[in-house]
């Protein structure tokens, strides 16, 4: 499969009065075509911003540092401007955002909010976009779709409007879609219904996914590889099933021992002690060190990358003493 | 558009103040524009004979004024003259003030800047100062002129307020999706931001014509707008002011004229700005 996002040494950072911030801090991650990649982590950790860092979206006053790289494709990202820069969002590359009820504009029928897309990249009529809307609402599973052009947001339901969200990101038919916790302000039942419809969509379209969440739950059957952020960082990334049969970063097996099991004897739950550290002032060297279990005095350290296991590897000191054992 | 405009007349007829406001506002526009060819020429004197100032009567419902000249006809007359000179110089102001308020609030940066220390260095300058420079350079102020030069200066509130809507709306999520989606510029300020500033627009809008009609008529009062014997609320009361208090009919009904209109529009602005906030209904 080829490459279709590389992103290397992704840092971003805000400089503000009050101070210095870097959220994100030399993220490396690629997603072939095609293919799902989890993105995970609690939040805080940085995984939203490096979505919208690929998107050139960032929040002000934040920014892109030197020495980062995004290419989709064989497109630079960072290097466009204004109207290139315009015409990868939405065609090459799609966005969900978490929220439906506050993604849509109010004031307009989600067919217009869907053909929007639609004539942003495409010279086509009104009618005509608004035809394609209908088939695109279809595609993801909107009953009465010539009924439902003419709804306004609030007249649908959350699990609808999310739908919706994904109609819209697909309008101009993307090559990657890129879904920021599409699920969290969902009805569970509704959450696997919206993850179906995605992988559906992946399917059919041959397109990419990064599939952002914090809840290792849906990352199961769902992805193909997952990438496991903390801190500004991947700490370790590996295909979904290898991860699921041996998280190996004690970070990554904290978020693990943080979920209720329905199976296996019944015993309490161990959550990650503490909290996310401040993006202003990272821990030095490991920065789960001061929250981990297994700390060590090495950890102060910046960590190596560790192999665990072939296109499995983590960001832990653990991963160095064990080989050396 | 017009969708809306009729929903927005719906829910400002539903509320009281907004139902007052509109019949006060209704039959105002209605007589302005359907009475004066029904009514005596506001020059004439038809009554001369019998003497001025007569109180109000069968044949002269509001009396007549020092001239001799009938009260009702020229505050109906005036009244084309003042909401002619409120319509035309609003929209302009509104106009400008909304568009450089998108833009500045949408772009930032040094256009941000550059428009925000425009409008504090204008802010600073009296509005009055402005025209009676211009009212002492032109000897007087035509129609068009005095339009143009209240809706010309009339814009920097407007433009700092849509500007403050706009920082505020513009991190919604809906903004950041569409910018996601890679609409256009001009599409996000004006199908995504401008919507959403209707409300706070509609009620600078209404008191916007509020100011100006206030401004019209002082600017009237003080004898450099418009000019006679071309009837204005203004003018009728710089005529009437020597008989106050003896025929006080004549500086009374262009008052209450003043009074009912600009209350009326800015009742019907406080319903406006309930029934266009995107938020409820």
């Amino acid at each position: 499969m080829s490459t279709l996002l590389k992103i290397e040494n992704l840092r971003v950072s805000f400089s503000t009065a009050a101070g210095h911030s870097q959220p994100v801090d030399g993220v490396n991650l690629t997603v072939a075509r095609g293919e799902t990649l989890a993105l995970v982590g609690e939040s805080g950790c940085g995984k939203s911003l490096t979505s919208l860092a690929v998107l050139r979206l960032l929040p002000a006053p934040g920014r892109i540092d030197e020495g980062s790289r995004i290419t989709l494709g064989d497109t630079d990202v960072l290097s466009l401007e204004g109207e290139a820069l315009r015409k990868i969002r939405g065609r090459r590359i799609g966005m969900v955002f978490q929220d439906p009820m506050t993604s849509l504009n109010p004031v307009f029928t989600v067919g217009d909010q869907i053909a929007e897309g639609i004539r942003a990249h495409f010279p086509v009529s009104r009618r005509e976009a608004l035809q394609r809307a209908e088939a695109r609402m279809v595609e993801v599973g909107i009953p009465d779709p010539r009924e439902r052009l003419k709804a306004y947001p609030h007249q649908l339901s959350g699990g609808m409007r999310q739908r919706v969200m994904i109609a819209i990101a697909l309008s101009a038919e993307p090559e990657l879609l890129i879904a920021d916790e599409p699920t969290t302000a969902l009805d569970v039942t509704v959450q696997a219904q919206i993850l179906e419809v995605l992988d559906r969509l992946r399917q059919a379209r041959g397109m990419a996914v990064l599939l952002i969440t914090h809840d290792l739950g849906i990352v199961a059957g769902r992805a193909d590889r997952v990438a496991v952020m903390y801190a500004g960082r991947i700490v370790e990334e590996a295909p979904t099933a290898q991860l699921f049969a041996k998280p190996s970063h004690p970070y990554t097996r904290g978020l693990f021992d943080s979920i209720p099991r329905l199976t296996g004897p019944i015993r309490p739950l161990t959550p990650i002690k503490g909290m996310v550290p401040s993006a202003t002032a990272w821990p030095q060297g490991c920065r789960f060190h001061p929250r981990c279990p297994e700390v060590m005095p090495v950890c102060t350290k910046e960590p190596p990358i560790a192999s665990v296991e072939p296109e499995h590897w983590m960001r832990c000191w653990l991963g160095v003493s064990r080989d050396q054992c | 558009m017009k969708e809306s405009v009729r929903h927005a007349l719906r829910v400002t007829w539903a509320r009281p103040e907004g139902r007052i406001g509109l019949i006060i506002l209704a039959i105002i526009i209605v007589a302005a524009l359907l009475l004066p060819p029904l009514l005596q020429d506001p020059r004439a004197q038809p009554d001369i004979l019998n003497g001025s100032l007569r109180p109000p009567n069968s044949s002269h419902l509001l009396g007549t004024d020092h001239l001799s000249r009938d009260v009702f006809s020229r505050v109906v007359h005036g009244a084309r003259v003042s909401l002619a000179v409120a319509a035309g110089a609003v929209a302009l102001s509104i106009t400008l003030g909304a568009l450089i308020g998108l833009v500045a609030g949408y772009a930032g940066g040094w256009i941000d800047a550059g428009a925000m220390r425009l409008v504090d260095g204008a802010m600073a300058v009296p509005r009055l100062f402005l025209l009676l420079l211009i009212a002492a350079v032109m000897d007087h102020i035509p129609l068009t002129l005095l339009i143009l030069a209240i809706g010309c200066t009339g814009w920097f509130g407007t433009s700092r307020l849509v500007r403050a809507e706009v920082l505020r709306i513009r991190q919604l999520e809906f903004v950041r999706s569409a910018e996601a989606l890679g609409a256009r510029r001009r599409r996000i300020i004006f199908r995504h931001l401008l919507p959403n500033v209707l409300g706070p627009l509609a009620v600078a809008t209404t008191l916007a014509v509020g100011d100006v009609i206030l401004l019209e008529a002082g600017l009237s009062f003080l004898g450099l707008g418009v000019q006679p014997p071309t009837p204005s609320w203004g003018g009728m009361i710089l005529d009437a002011k020597p008989d106050i208090i003896s025929a006080p009919w004549t500086s009374l009904a262009p008052g209450v004229a003043i009074v009912l209109t600009v209350l009326s529009v800015n009742l019907v602005g406080e319903a406006l700005r309930d029934a266009l906030d995107p938020r409820e209904s």
